[in-house]
């Protein structure tokens, strides 16, 4: 079995920050659903986490700056979003609700930590390599050859000994997978 | 404190007084913190697996997330220049004489505000008017005949709420540090910076709110909130207490903005008590059948004149005026 260690892969990177659209979507569902957890836990609106995520992929869209540690940065974004946001939630005062405030100030302090925060980031680039791990063996290596390293379907096929119309099955069913975690909270639908 | 108390806490399980000693322990010392900030990134992570797995169409989020970052930059300075310009505007319109032009957006804003003794203000329209105003926090609104807003002078630290009765069009600034939240009947409607359209006459039978673009929750007692996505229009019947969603042109809902009436398939009783908003005119309609004809058409800025000539050429409709007086009786063969 061939798992995936990370996805630091220099052209999976180098599409995103080319405005390859297609690259930027297996992002935006890989990571999009785990920050909005990690978010939401840390923030008590969930409208507002949603927001703070939405805002940091706009960021990682406009800026096409990521270097080498794609989780580091991708991380680091989202954590200092929702610093900025608690910093000011902590900091208004709120006479009817004093306990709001006092939740976001210990929220702060906690995402600060050091040592916590570590173990956030470890983690989460933990859960996205198991997203993709727990993908179905075939589906799995096409989708790691297609999409993170960048190999044409022809390449692949070649190098599976299938063919490119399996190719293409394999990634429409890794593609569907991945994006069935992608939205706890989209409930309305 | 032990790890269990945290975890309980964490999980939201404790009642007000447990959760506030609980706040207050981690509060009380640095190593208190530096335990409780482990035991809660070790718990948030040890959750990860319960992101559920709904299988739900989730490109249409990363759809609106495209869309996000296309209107993103030309928006904004769109934005900003308009609202420069149209505040320069309405300085000027105070220091001037009253120029009477029947279809001036803001005719005297003296009139339409009033002060009232809790620090909130009151700005209403007659019928046949339409109005826009600036609320304290930058955001446009434009008032439609017969309608009333109420808004505090300033808004409080956590929330920008206001009272709606009759029709208008929003236009919010962003803010997710203040949502922003619309009374009207027993319907509110909670945003962070969007556009929409709300139509709550205290006589129509029912509640439409319309989003052009951006965000919107309804939210109806203690129920859950129902999300719209743009162009779609939620329709609350009063009476049957009952919400339904549609799918429109957010375009020719909030036409009228632009001084346009735009129908589609609506039921001339319906076209009749917008034209009489508009018009500050009354309407009888002396026939059964025409009353739920269907109408389908606009009418670009047209006087009530020209209106009535349209009905009749487009429509198996014939009119009669006396006063302000409109009948409409049917041609129907």
């Amino acid at each position: 079995m061939s798992n995936i260690a990370s996805i630091n892969n220099e052209d999976f990177i180098n599409s995103i920050n080319e405005g390859d659209v297609a690259a930027f979507e297996i992002l935006f569902n890989l990571y999009q659903s785990k920050l909005l957890f990690l978010a939401s836990n840390y923030i008590a609106n969930r409208e507002d986490a949603e927001e703070i995520i939405q805002n940091v992929f706009i960021k990682i869209w406009s800026k096409k700056n990521i270097k080498s540690n794609l989780n580091g940065y991708i991380y680091t974004l989202t954590k200092n979003a929702c610093l900025d946001y608690l910093r000011t939630k902590k900091q208004q005062l709120n006479i009817e609700n004093n306990l709001l405030q006092l939740e976001a100030s210990i929220n702060y302090n906690a995402l600060s930590d050091d040592a916590a925060s570590l173990v956030l980031e470890r983690e989460l680039n933990e859960a996205v390599l198991k997203s993709i791990n727990l993908l179905p063996e075939k589906c799995k290596d096409v989708f790691i050859k297609s999409r993170i390293e960048g190999l044409k379907h022809k390449e692949i096929s070649k190098k599976m000994n299938i063919s490119p119309k399996t190719v293409e099955n394999h990634l429409t069913k890794a593609l569907k997978h991945l994006r069935v975690s992608l939205r706890d909270f989209f409930h309305f639908l | 404190m032990n790890k269990k108390q945290l975890i309980k806490y964490l999980n939201n399980e404790l009642d007000a007084i447990e959760r506030r000693k609980t706040i207050e322990w981690i509060r009380k010392h640095p190593d208190n913190h530096k335990k409780f900030n482990m035991v809660k990134a070790e718990h948030v992570v040890s959750t990860f697996k319960n992101i559920p797995n709904n299988p739900v169409n989730n490109s249409v989020f990363f759809e609106r997330f495209k869309n996000s970052i296309k209107k993103r930059k030309p928006k904004k300075l769109l934005l900003y220049g308009c609202a420069s310009a149209i505040v320069i505007i309405a300085l000027l319109w105070n220091s001037s004489v009253l120029v009477n032009n029947s279809e001036t957006i803001i005719q005297n804003p003296q009139k339409a505000t009033i002060a009232k003794s809790d620090g909130s203000v009151r700005f209403t329209t007659k019928r046949g008017d339409r109005k826009e105003v600036y609320l304290p926090d930058g955001s446009k609104i434009i008032l439609n005949a017969d309608s009333q807003l109420i808004y505090p002078k300033e808004f409080n630290d956590s929330l920008r709420e206001v009272t709606l009765v009759g029709e208008a069009f929003f236009d919010i600034k962003r803010n997710i540090y203040k949502p922003f939240i619309v009374n009207s009947n027993n319907l509110k409607i909670r945003v962070l910076g969007t556009s929409f359209n709300v139509k709550s006459y205290s006589k129509d039978k029912k509640i439409e709110t319309t989003l052009v673009t951006g965000k919107v929750e309804l939210i109806k007692d203690e129920e859950t909130p129902i999300i719209l996505a743009p162009s779609q229009k939620a329709v609350f019947y009063k009476k049957e207490n009952k919400m339904e969603i549609e799918e429109v042109k957010s375009h020719d809902v909030v036409a009228w903005k632009d001084g346009s009436l735009i129908f589609n398939k609506t039921p001339l009783h319906e076209v009749a008590i917008d034209l009489e908003r508009k018009y500050n005119v009354k309407i009888n309609i002396n026939s059964q059948k025409l009353l739920n004809y269907e109408y389908t058409g606009t009418f670009d800025n047209l006087s009530i004149y020209e209106v009535l000539k349209v009905l009749t050429i487009s429509s198996p409709i014939k009119y009669s005026v006396k006063n302000k007086e409109i009948k409409l009786w049917d041609d129907i063969k």
